[in-house]
């Protein structure tokens, strides 16, 4: 599995499954996060059309809650993906590192 | 930023809607609203139709959506092609016609073969109709017989309907066929009191029909 099927919604669900890594958390809560983390802000409809991907692709799962605020957690096979996919990163800056050094 | 958030969500797909809106219009009520946020909206609800994206119970909401859409597409292709086909076919047999083509020498070749071409359509079209149509009629019927027998009696009407101005239609053709003279004021009287009827076993059988499609739909999309 890639981001290849995640479209246009690769980074923002890049960045919801490393703010879900850090505990579970309801949509307002992951913008606020992203944002503090990455200085980027998800606009509503791009951060549902990205949680909508990641819970059809079991990546995430959504939580009961006693309110309309429904909290998400990453899966099982959530964490793997995220795991390969931090390791492509790493690998991706290795080189580019690398690279740059050799200039 | 005041902005009628409800009227957002309902750009977004109904089976989409059925499964995020109660979130996503807390998130809304919460975050603070942006310009930028309407026009994400915006594109994130028309994403939202070709790629709903949503789990299970909501794709099966979708397909059935889906597959209703279709239906009517496809039911309302039909009926326009068997409309057009009967009013060419009409309008072919019309003497001013028949005698314009005979002016026009170089298209009336073409006459039959569009002819032979909507006589095929029109047949196509209305076994399609039967195809389609038989299974959703006696689906709609098992479905009445087994919630209320009483809902039995609505479907009755434009079942008669049909069986009453089938039979009436053809024997006002007999009588035009028969090319008798019948005095105007009859004449007139037999195509109002026909007209009369047609309009108002239309009105009947939608009136009696609309309730019960409406359940049925609403049943399919509980399911």
């Amino acid at each position: 599995m890639d981001f290849s099927g995640l479209g246009r919604f690769s980074d923002p669900a890049l960045f919801i499954l490393t703010s879900l890594a850090g505990g579970a958390k309801h949509g307002y809560a992951m913008m606020q996060d992203i944002e503090t983390l990455y200085g980027v802000r998800l606009g509503p409809g791009t951060l549902y059309g990205a949680i909508a991907r990641l819970e059809q692709q079991r990546l995430i799962e959504p939580l009961e809650s006693a309110d309309r605020r429904r909290p998400y957690r990453l899966t099982p096979a959530g964490v793997v993906f995220l795991r390969e996919q931090l390791a492509n990163l790493e690998s991706v800056v290795a080189i580019g590192r690398r690279r740059l050094a050799a200039q | 930023m005041k902005i009628n958030r409800t009227w957002l969500l309902r750009l977004y797909p109904r089976a989409w809607r059925d499964r995020y809106e109660d979130e996503f219009a807390a998130l809304l009520e919460q975050c603070p609203f942006w310009l930028g946020d309407l026009l994400d909206i915006i594109v994130g609800a028309i994403d939202a139709h070709p790629h709903p994206c949503v789990p299970l119970q909501g794709g099966i909401a979708l397909l059935i959506q889906r597959l209703r859409g279709a239906m009517i597409l496809g039911l309302c292709a039909s009926i326009s092609f068997f409309g057009a086909g009967v009013t060419f076919e009409e309008t072919a047999h019309n003497d001013y016609f028949v005698a314009l083509t005979a002016y026009l020498p170089r298209f009336y070749p073409v006459y039959p073969v569009f002819s032979l071409v909507i006589d095929i359509g029109v047949t196509v079209a209305l076994l399609a109709l039967l195809v389609g149509g038989l299974p959703i009629a006696w689906a709609v019927i098992r479905h009445a017989g087994s919630v209320a027998r009483k809902e039995l009696r609505f479907w009755a009407v434009p079942l008669c309907s049909f069986a009453v101005l089938l039979p009436g239609s053809y024997v006002l053709l007999a009588v035009e066929d028969t090319r008798i003279a019948l005095p105007a004021d009859i004449a007139a009287l037999l195509g109002v009191t026909y007209l009369v009827v047609l309009v108002g076993a239309a009105i009947a059988s939608a009136a009696a029909a609309s309730p019960q499609i409406s359940g049925w739909i609403a049943l399919v999309e509980r399911a």
